[in-house]
Formats: structure tokens, sequence, C-alpha cells
């Protein structure tokens, strides 16, 4: 009597493949994630309006450790008047007298400007975070799509 | 350059591609026979004053980023990444200057690999450009990879 003997080669590494993988691809996910928020805090501290860097300092990035939002990565301005170059304000004047809310006066802004009077008039913002992630975005596919090659590529081994 | 040792991988490695890059990148030339020389090698981008023309180009070194895998019994892999920024105020020359960063690193990855780092490969690139003031700033980045081994300690 003829016996058929059937053999599937490569099952073990297979599974061990499919094991692998999740872990690997999570790994290149965050990694992924961590770069692309990298890139924008490069991106946006270029764009970032300066006079003495204090608010393109203020720009970073941090990994939340703890907590209900462990494993999120963050992008803060720590400059108090970021929001306001970010979102936008109403015009008006302000006094030379006032705090820039980096360490200066409006008057040393004024004296290195050679402006005069007593205060200025402020209705410009320049908005450095939104443009910097949609200028990001536009990587993050490519970005994304390089990484899971690699965990593909690291769990087949 | 230096040789990589186990003590201080993200030194030497920091150390051996700022060293390649301050004798190989320096100048290139774009249409109309304009020098471009860099100004700067630095490891980081300057958060203070960047509305001077005159300061750029300059050629950023940012820091080595590190993970460890196992490798054998005695021997563990800390693969590494390092990235190249050129900021400068002209798309042409920022072109170059990354085609002479890249080309650099390829053309010594033999010595690299001499001093200790294996597989250095380029990973991606990435690029950028900002109005500031009356000029455009263009950024080119590139990211390179690379492993180098070492004798682990026990466990």
């Amino acid at each position: 009597m003829t016996e058929l003997i059937m053999k599937i080669k490569g099952l073990k590494r297979t599974n061990r493949f499919l094991i692998d993988l999740p872990f690997k691809l999570r790994r290149e996910i965050n990694l992924a994630g961590e770069t692309f928020m990298k890139n924008v805090q490069k991106s946006a501290k270029l764009r970032a309006p300066r006079w003495k860097g204090t608010l393109a300092q203020s720009i970073k990035v941090r990994k939340e450790i703890k907590g209900k939002d462990k494993g999120q990565i963050i992008l803060e301005v720590g400059a108090s008047y970021g929001i306001f170059q970010e979102k936008g304000f109403r015009p008006h004047r302000v006094g030379a007298w006032r705090s820039t809310r980096s360490g200066f006066s409006v008057r040393d802004w004024m004296r290195e400007h050679n402006a005069s009077g007593t205060g200025i008039f402020v209705k410009k913002h320049t908005p450095f975070i939104r443009p910097a992630l949609e200028h990001q975005l536009s990587n993050l596919p490519n970005l994304l799509s390089q990484h899971t090659n690699k965990a593909i590529k690291g769990a087949k081994r | 350059m230096v040789t990589v040792n186990k003590a201080s991988i993200a030194a030497n490695v920091w150390e051996t591609i700022y060293d390649r890059m301050l004798s190989d990148v320096t100048s290139v030339t774009i249409t109309g026979s304009v020098t471009k020389t860099i100004q700067t090698y630095a490891s980081s981008f300057q958060d203070k004053q960047i509305d001077n023309k005159a300061s750029y180009p300059i050629l950023v070194i940012e820091p080595v980023n590190l993970d460890w895998t196992p490798h054998t019994l005695t021997k563990k892999y800390s693969n590494g990444q390092f990235i190249l920024n050129i900021y400068t105020t002209s798309s042409e020359a920022a072109d170059k200057f990354i085609d002479a960063m890249v080309d650099s690193i390829e053309t010594y990855r033999d010595t690299l690999l001499g001093l200790g780092l294996e597989f250095v490969d380029l990973v991606g690139t990435d690029s950028d450009n900002v109005q500031r003031g009356g000029f455009k700033l263009h950024m080119r980045s590139c990211t390179f990879s690379f492993r180098y081994a070492f004798t682990k300690t026990n466990p």
C-alpha cells in the first residue's frame, strides 16, 4: 500500500515569527512615534519667532512614563506666551514697563529694535506648531513604513 | 577619529562622525561659482539668534541614540543612529551638502568598521524650509544606523 506523507517545513520558524512580530512591531511603532515628534520639535524650533530664543528653547518632547497616559509622547511649549503666538490674539497696545514673560521687559525689546515711545502695538502672531506638524505629517507614512519593515525583518531572524 | 569602546560608545561615535564631517564636508560650489563654506559645526541647533544670514551654513551632528539587543552568550549589540543636519540659505547648497555628507560616510565605511562601527547605513533623509525674515532657511537631514558589538557583563 502506498502511503502519502506530507511534510510542512518551516512551521516552527513561522510560529516564532508570528510570536515575535507583535512585540517588534509595537517597539518599532513606538520608535517611529518618538522620531516623528522629535522631527516636529525640530521643525517647530525653526519656525518659532525669535528674540532671545526662550520660546524655541521651551519646545520640548517628553514621554509619559506613568499614569493613564503612559507611553504617550507629548510635545509641549513651556513658555506661557507660546499659545498666543500659536493661536493668535486681539491686537492691542503693550506698555514699555510690561514683562515679556521671558525674563525681560518690553523696554528691553524696544531698546534693541530702536523703537521709541511708551509702548508698542502688537498685532501679528506667528504659528509654529501647526505648520511644523503639517510639514512632518507628509513624511509620516514613509516613517511608519520604514519601521514596519524593520520590525518584520527583525521578527524573521 | 577615535576607536569606539564600551564605556563611551555615544561620545566616541559622535566624536568620530564630527571629525569625519570636519575634514570632508567643508564647502560646496553652487551655480554662479558661489562657494558656500560651513560656518559652524555643532551638536545642536542654536535656540537664540538664527536670523543672521551670514551665520549659515551650519552643520549639526545630533547626539547618538542607542539601544541594546542580545547577540551571543557573551556579546551584545549596541544598535545606534546618528543624524546629520545641514542648515543653509540656498536650496542648491543644501542638496550638495547632503550629498557630500552621505558620500563621506559611505567612502569611509571601511575606516568606521576598523573603529568598531559595523553596518553603517543610510536609513533615510528629510528636508524642511522656513521663511526667516528676509531669507529662506533650508534644512536637509540624513539618518544613519550602525551596530557595535561589545562583551557584556554577566548575567
